[in-house]
């Protein structure tokens, strides 16, 4: 039995900025000028923490250690950090070109290690999640209590029992840093006021319905002032309003997971009751889907195209944070992407000290009204379908398959039977079935398709749209040479589910835009009375005193 | 229909659960929230292959820190240690002095002043003993010293000799009782 080293329990001395400094340095770290973790893998590492659901990640990653220590024949270290930017693809590269001892199997999923007592399995896929795990333990615990549990493992051979009695004991460790370190009281405090807020308004039963667009914005107006707030947190609207989608997403998770009956206070003791972690982590993962979308854009090979600039990532962040509750909070939303961000102005001018800037701001808030942003929006999914027009482009001219999907996607209520002549009939032979050379068929019809030689107005006008579109896009995998590269054609088939999901929400959304009933009639009026109300807010808030 | 109705009570101390676990997220996941004027995270895998590499370039901020950061000049010595031919340890604590001279494994390390340009010293590392592939770096560190990392040139007649400034980092370093030597 490993006992906790003492130098590992000092590091619970350091605040929890700390804690938030190493994930947030996660995605900072390069290699070979590309990021060594990508967004998912990340995001993954902070779910796991946040949820305190990380022991069946260190168990598999103390198993990885073992793979990693034999794969390099130098230690442990080599595979985590000296082999370039950390993809499935790159473990599997490296993992094929090792002659292992024997006791390891490679396949094209997995990597398998035969110990004496049994048989344990890590994935490729899982590797980059690993690794940024191994990367965000070793930042808050520290190289030596790692390296330390590592050697020892290694020492006398490893076995399934000793992976595991390692796994527990660097689990626990773990648990007694975030003990010190995860900042959740002020969650709770948080969500209690929330609760009772919304119980003082509508009684003492709480309503899922009862979060509205006019509960948000009357919340922050009596909660923002130094009076009120205590903690600052709900200073800025930005924050109440991404409280309120947090409490209607928990709200709503609760209620449709009746699993989770008879909560009690998280922790790995499930004997005495507590929450099984990982039910709260499937949770915490099916809310955080909404964001994947998104994020499977700037991760793996997609992440080699540019399919948003800066501006345009930025105007679709909160929209895809909220998820759904978005179509609930519409005017809320469209508060914080305009007031909100310029409250966030404020703050940045505050903390830089630029007087002018507060001032202006507070003087006359309203910068964008509602309908420019809302314009922004439109224009946003203007550009998402040249961008699905375009990658059909590039993927029909290389073949793939994706595009195929692609044109059923983009031409839903198109008649398919007009294409009949790509699929010659074929009489059976001697009583066999048929077998339809489909890569020939495929070749054929995409062949025809780019070059526009298709005798169907629908599909060809299709096509011709698409080939403008690449043609008027000049940025990062839209360009010429882009068409014969296989990465990029890798990236664009990787990217279309997640676009059409972007676009779907987004049309969605504009949809909710373009039919909510808005307290005072129309959007221009509405911000007028709105910037009324954030202007006498900022005065208040950051105003000279009288 | 109310939401305590549906899922009963307890659902509200579910929610708060989810609620906290969320926000928590929102917290670890905005790099904004992070401390202002915080240190600079360092790279592990940057240290790693300093430590390993010897053509690896040093980020400034990691040149810096190792400077600064007595914990990570410990975590650099255990990773050089690892996979090093020779480990010199710390000289005993009853010698007085400056080192000039350090026995292990077959290998000494001695430092003689040039008889033609007194202000430099030879750093003579005599591979006598050892038949191995000979090292082709030096480190020396310690927690109170400057880290010095040195390219070696090949051996010639059974040693590798390198020419150094009296006084510079790399001598002061192998003079402090307290450094450790390390062969790679």
């Amino acid at each position: 039995m490993h006992a906790i080293p003492e130098y590992a329990l000092n590091a619970a001395q350091l605040d929890s900025g700390e804690l938030v400094g190493a994930l947030a340095g996660l995605s900072d770290i390069t290699a070979g000028g590309r990021p060594k973790y990508g967004p998912r893998a990340c995001r993954q590492v902070a779910i796991a923490i946040c949820c305190r659901n990380y022991a069946r990640a260190v168990h598999e990653l103390c198993h990885m250690a073992v793979f990693a220590d034999a794969a390099s024949g130098s230690g442990w270290e080599e595979l985590f950090w000296n082999n370039g930017p950390s993809t499935a693809a790159n473990f599997r590269s490296i993992s094929e070109q090792v002659a292992f001892r024997s006791g390891f199997e490679v396949s094209r999923q997995a990597v398998t290690i035969n110990y004496a007592d049994g048989r344990f399995s890590v994935s490729f896929s899982h590797m980059p999640f690993l690794s940024a795990m191994l990367e965000y333990l070793v930042s808050v615990l520290g190289y030596r209590a790692v390296d330390d549990l590592f050697e020892a493992m290694f020492e006398d051979g490893p076995s399934c029992a000793s992976v595991s009695e390692t796994a527990k004991v660097l689990s626990r460790i773990l648990y007694a840093y975030l003990a010190d370190h995860l900042p959740g009281a002020q969650a709770q405090r948080n969500f209690r006021r929330l609760v009772e807020f919304l119980k003082a308004r509508d009684g003492e039963i709480v309503r899922i319905d009862a979060i509205d667009d006019e509960a948000v914005l009357e919340f922050w107006r009596g909660h923002s002032g130094p009076m009120n707030d205590n903690s600052g947190e709900f200073k800025t609207f930005r924050f109440v309003f991404r409280s309120f989608v947090r409490l209607h997403q928990a709200l709503d998770a609760a209620q449709v997971r009746n699993a989770l009956n008879r909560p009690k206070p998280i922790g790995p003791n499930r004997a005495d009751g507590e929450i099984d972690p990982d039910q709260l982590f499937g949770i915490v993962e099916a809310i955080d889907e909404q964001r994947n979308a998104l994020e499977a854009l700037r991760d793996g090979p997609a992440g080699r195209i540019k399919f948003f600039n800066g501006r345009e990532a930025g105007e679709l962040e909160l929209l895809f944070d909220c998820g759904p509750v978005a179509l609930t909070l519409p005017l809320s939303l469209m508060r914080a992407e305009t007031f909100g961000a310029e409250q966030t102005r404020i703050t940045q001018a505050l903390r830089r000290r630029s007087e002018e800037i507060v001032q202006a701001v507070v003087e006359r808030p309203g910068t964008v009204n509602y309908d420019k942003r809302r314009q922004a929006f439109q224009n946003l999914g203007a550009h998402l379908f040249r961008i699905l027009l375009a990658s059909l482009h590039a993927l029909a001219r290389a073949r793939h398959r994706k595009s195929i999907s692609m044109v059923l996607s983009l031409r839903p209520n198109a008649d398919y039977r007009r294409l009949a002549n790509f699929f010659p009939r074929q009489e059976p032979e001697d009583g066999n079935v048929a077998m339809l050379d489909t890569d020939r068929v495929r070749d054929q019809f995409f062949a025809a398709l780019v070059r526009l030689e298709v005798d169907d107005n629908e599909f060809r006008d299709l096509f011709r749209e698409a080939r403008i579109a690449f043609g008027k896009l000049s940025r990062r995998g839209f360009r010429a040479r882009d068409l014969d590269d296989p990465d990029m054609i890798d990236g664009f088939a990787a990217a279309a589910d997640p676009l059409f999901e972007i676009n779907d929400h987004l049309a969605r959304f504009c949809l909710r835009l373009s039919r909510v009933a808005l307290p005072r009639g129309g959007w221009s009026t509405q911000f007028d009375a709105d910037r009324a109300v954030f202007k006498s807010q900022f005065d208040l808030l950051y105003g000279e005193p009288q | 229909m109310t939401f305590e109705d549906r899922s009963g009570p307890e659902s509200l101390m579910t929610a708060e659960r989810i609620f906290q676990a969320l926000s928590v997220l929102d917290q670890l996941a905005d790099g904004a929230t992070r401390q202002v004027g915080a240190p600079e995270r360092i790279d592990v895998g940057e240290l790693y292959r300093h430590a390993r590499d010897p053509e690896a370039a040093i980020s400034p901020e990691l040149r810096k820190a190792l400077a600064d950061d007595v914990g990570l000049r410990a975590d650099f010595a255990r990773m050089v240690g690892k996979n090093a031919i020779c480990r010199f340890p710390a000289a005993a604590a009853a010698s007085s002095g400056g080192v000039a001279t350090r026995e292990a494994s077959g290998f000494r390390i001695t430092l003689r002043k040039s008889r033609a340009e007194p202000s430099q010293v030879y750093i003579i590392i005599d591979l006598a003993d050892y038949d191995g592939a000979p090292p082709s770096q030096l480190f020396v560190l310690g927690e109170e010293i400057r880290a010095c990392k040195h390219s070696l040139p090949p051996p010639m007649g059974g040693a590798i000799q390198i020419l150094a400034e009296d006084g510079s980092d790399i001598i002061r370093a192998l003079e402090d009782r307290h450094s450790e030597v390390f062969l790679r």
